[in-house]
C-alpha cells in the first residue's frame, strides 16, 4: 500500500496531530506496512452494498433524558482540570480570524 | 509481622477465605493490607506495577474492620486489597491512562465498577500501570516506564492491563481490575500466570472507563484463581442508565452448568488437535493438549470445529479500532483538560498538544483510523471490516450450535522480552491473534494459566457464547481443580 508523504502530512493536519519533519519517513513506512497488512481481508468475500449480514443489532438501553444533578454541581471541579480559565469560562484562542481569502 | 497472622499464609488466601478470617476476626482488613503494601515496598523497584500507591487504604480498611468490630455482615470483597488500572476513574484520584495527555488529570466522578467495589467495602490500593490509552500488548508503550514480569524481569507482563497482571502475580495486590479491548486483561494474565477474564460486551458498564474502542471495550477481573474472577464479575457486572451499551434487563444465563455434558470445540483456524501448529511455541501447544486431555479426562467432549473468519480476526480488529481510537481521542485538544501546548493559533494549539501528549503508537493508531475513514478509502478499509466483523458474529453464532465453548491458547508463545518487538507494529499486533475474536464478536472469554515453558507462565483461553460467563466459571474451576 503505498502511501505518499503528502498523504501523511494531510492527515496529521486531519487529526490535529503534529508531525516532524524527520519523521514523515518512518509514519509512512509504519502506515504501509500497516495497510499492508490489514489488506489481506480484500481475500475475504463480503456481503456487497449495505446488506451486513443477518447480525442481530443490539438494543440501546436508553433513559429518561434528564438529568438528575444539581446545576452547578461538577462546573467548579471541571473548571479546575482547565487549562486556561476566565470569569467562570474555558478561554481559547481567537476562532474567528479576520481573513481576506 | 503479626503474631496473629503467623498461622496463616496470607499469599495462598482466595477471596472467600479472607472473608470469612477478617469477618471472624482472625486477620483484621489492615493487617491484610499491609501484607499487600509489604509486598510493594519490597517489589515494586523492581517491577513497576504501579504508577500511583494511595495514601488513604488504611483509612479504608480500619472503615472495613470496625464494622466488623461492630458486627456487621459484610460484603464479600470488604476490605480485599485491589489494584485499578490507570484508565478506570476513582474520583478525586489521578487517572492518567498511562499518558503524558492526562498525566495531572484527577477524576471528578467514580466509575460505575469503581462505585459498585466501593459499596462493596473493597480497598483501592494504587493504580497500575498499562500501555497509554490502553493500546499495546506490553506496557512498553506506557508514557512512565515498562512493568516488568515478576517471573523474568528481562520480560514483558503482556499488556495493555501488564500493571495489573504483575501486581497480582507478584502478591503486590489480591486482585485487580484490568480493560480489554483486545485481549488485554487475558494475554497479561497468561504472561503472569493469573486468571484474566473479559466478560460479555455489554454485561459491564463502561461508564467511566477511558475509551479506546468503544464497540469493544470491556472491564474484567484479573485475580489468582477463577472463583474471585467470579467474586469480582459479579460484583461489577449489571445494566447501568449512564451507558446505553450495557445490556438491559438481566440477560445473565442462570441456567445450571453441567460441565461433564459440555462439548468443547478447537478450532483448526487457531490450532490443530493433530498435525502441525503453525506458528504456536512447542510449550503452548503441549500444555494446550494437555489441558484438552484434562477435559477429555473429565467427560467432556472435544470436537475439530472450522471458523472461516478467525483468519482475517487481527486485520479486521486493525482497521476498526483505529477508527475508533482516532474518533474518541479526538477529545484530547488540550481546552478543557489535560495536557496544553501553546501554538501560534488555535489550530497550532491541538496540533503541537496532541504531538506532546500522545506517545508513538497512539499517534500511529489515530493516524491510521483517519486514513481508513477517510473518503476515497471508507469503503475499502472500515465498510469491509465492519462486514466482515458481522460475518464473524454469524460464524461464532453457527460454531456455537454444535459446541458448548471454544478453547485454544492465550497467546501463541509465552512471554517475549523487553524491546523484542517495541520497533515492529505488526509482531506486536500479532499477539491479539488468539485473544481479539472475543472483543470482535463481543463473546465473553477467559484465560487460565496452563503450565509452564522454562519458568514462564502459558495461558489457555476458553470463549463462550454471550452472555455464558457461568460456563467460562465452572470449567475453569474444574480446570483448576485438575491442573
Amino acid at each position: 500500500m503505498a502511501v505518499s508523504k503528502n498523504e501523511v502530512k494531510k492527515l496529521g493536519q486531519l487529526s490535529r496531530i503534529g508531525i516532524k519533519k524527520e519523521e514523515v519517513e518512518s509514519i509512512q513506512g509504519d502506515l504501509e506496512k500497516i495497510l499492508g497488512f490489514v489488506s489481506k481481508l480484500k481475500e475475504l468475500p463480503v456481503p456487497k452494498g449495505d446488506d451486513l449480514g443477518a447480525v442481530k443489532i443490539p438494543t440501546n438501553n436508553v433513559r429518561e433524558d434528564v438529568s438528575d444533578l444539581k446545576g452547578g454541581e461538577y462546573t467548579r471541579k471541571l473548571l479546575e482540570q482547565a487549562p486556561n480559565v476566565e470569569n467562570g469560562f474555558v478561554k481559547v484562542k481567537n476562532v474567528l480570524q479576520n481573513d481576506q481569502n | 509481622m503479626f503474631c496473629k497472622m503467623t498461622k496463616i499464609n496470607l499469599s495462598k488466601l482466595n477471596i472467600r477465605k479472607a472473608h470469612e478470617l477478617m469477618q471472624n476476626g482472625e486477620v483484621s482488613a489492615r493487617e491484610l493490607l499491609s501484607f499487600y503494601l509489604g509486598n510493594i515496598k519490597k517489589h515494586e523497584k523492581n517491577i513497576h506495577a504501579y504508577l500511583e500507591v494511595f495514601g488513604d487504604a488504611f483509612e479504608k480498611a480500619e472503615e472495613v474492620d470496625k464494622k466488623i468490630k461492630a458486627g456487621e455482615e459484610m460484603p464479600l470483597l470488604a476490605g480485599i486489597p485491589m489494584g485499578i488500572k490507570d484508565n478506570i476513574l476513582i474520583e478525586g484520584k489521578k487517572c492518567s491512562a498511562a499518558s503524558k495527555m492526562l498525566e495531572d488529570f484527577v477524576a471528578p466522578y467514580d466509575a460505575t465498577v469503581i462505585k459498585k467495589l466501593k459499596n462493596e467495602g473493597a480497598v483501592f490500593l494504587g493504580r497500575t500501570n498499562m500501555d497509554e490509552f490502553a493500546m499495546g500488548v506490553s506496557t512498553e508503550h506506557s508514557a512512565f516506564g515498562v512493568t516488568k514480569n515478576p517471573h523474568d524481569l528481562e520480560r514483558v507482563p503482556g499488556g495493555s492491563s501488564g500493571g495489573s497482571a504483575a501486581a497480582v502475580a507478584q502478591q503486590e495486590c489480591f486482585a485487580a481490575l484490568g480493560s480489554d479491548t483486545a485481549g488485554s486483561t487475558r494475554q497479561p494474565a497468561s504472561f503472569c500466570g493469573i486468571v484474566g477474564m473479559k466478560p460479555t460486551y455489554g454485561a459491564v458498564s463502561r461508564y467511566g472507563l477511558i475509551a479506546m474502542a468503544s464497540s469493544f471495550d470491556q472491564i474484567g477481573p484479573m485475580t489468582k484463581t477463577v472463583e474471585d474472577a467470579e467474586i469480582i464479575f459479579d460484583a461489577i457486572k449489571g445494566t447501568d442508565p449512564m451507558d446505553s451499551t450495557t445490556s438491559v434487563g438481566d440477560p445473565m444465563s442462570h441456567s445450571e452448568c453441567v460441565t461433564s455434558d459440555l462439548t468443547i470445540g478447537v478450532p483448526k483456524e487457531f490450532f490443530f488437535l493433530d498435525g502441525e501448529n503453525k506458528g504456536v511455541d512447542k510449550d503452548v501447544e503441549e500444555n494446550t493438549k494437555r489441558a484438552i486431555d484434562i477435559f477429555k479426562g473429565l467427560g467432556l467432549k472435544i470436537k475439530q470445529v472450522s471458523l472461516e473468519t478467525l483468519k482475517y480476526a487481527v486485520e479486521i480488529y486493525y482497521i476498526i479500532t483505529p477508527a475508533e481510537v482516532s474518533s474518541n481521542l479526538s477529545r484530547y485538544d488540550g481546552v478543557r483538560y489535560g495536557l496544553s501546548k501553546n501554538g501560534d493559533d488555535v489550530l497550532g494549539d491541538y496540533l503541537k498538544t496532541r504531538e506532546k501528549g500522545f506517545g508513538d503508537e497512539v499517534r500511529r493508531r489515530i493516524l491510521l483510523g483517519t486514513y481508513v475513514l477517510s473518503a476515497g478509502y471508507y469503503d475499502a478499509y472500515y465498510g469491509r471490516a465492519q462486514k466482515a466483523r458481522n460475518l464473524m458474529k454469524n460464524d461464532f453464532e453457527k460454531v456455537f450450535r454444535e459446541v458448548d465453548v471454544i478453547l485454544s491458547p492465550t497467546t501463541p508463545s509465552p512471554a517475549f522480552k523487553i524491546g523484542e518487538k517495541v520497533d515492529d507494529p505488526i509482531k506486536m499486533y500479532l499477539e491479539d491473534i488468539f485473544t481479539c475474536a472475543a472483543n470482535l464478536t463481543g463473546v465473553p472469554s477467559i484465560s487460565l494459566p496452563s503450565g509452564l515453558s522454562g519458568n514462564l507462565p502459558t495461558g489457555i483461553q476458553l470463549m463462550a457464547p454471550w452472555f455464558e460467563e457461568n460456563r467460562l466459571f465452572e470449567l475453569g474451576k474444574l480446570f483448576e481443580k485438575n491442573q
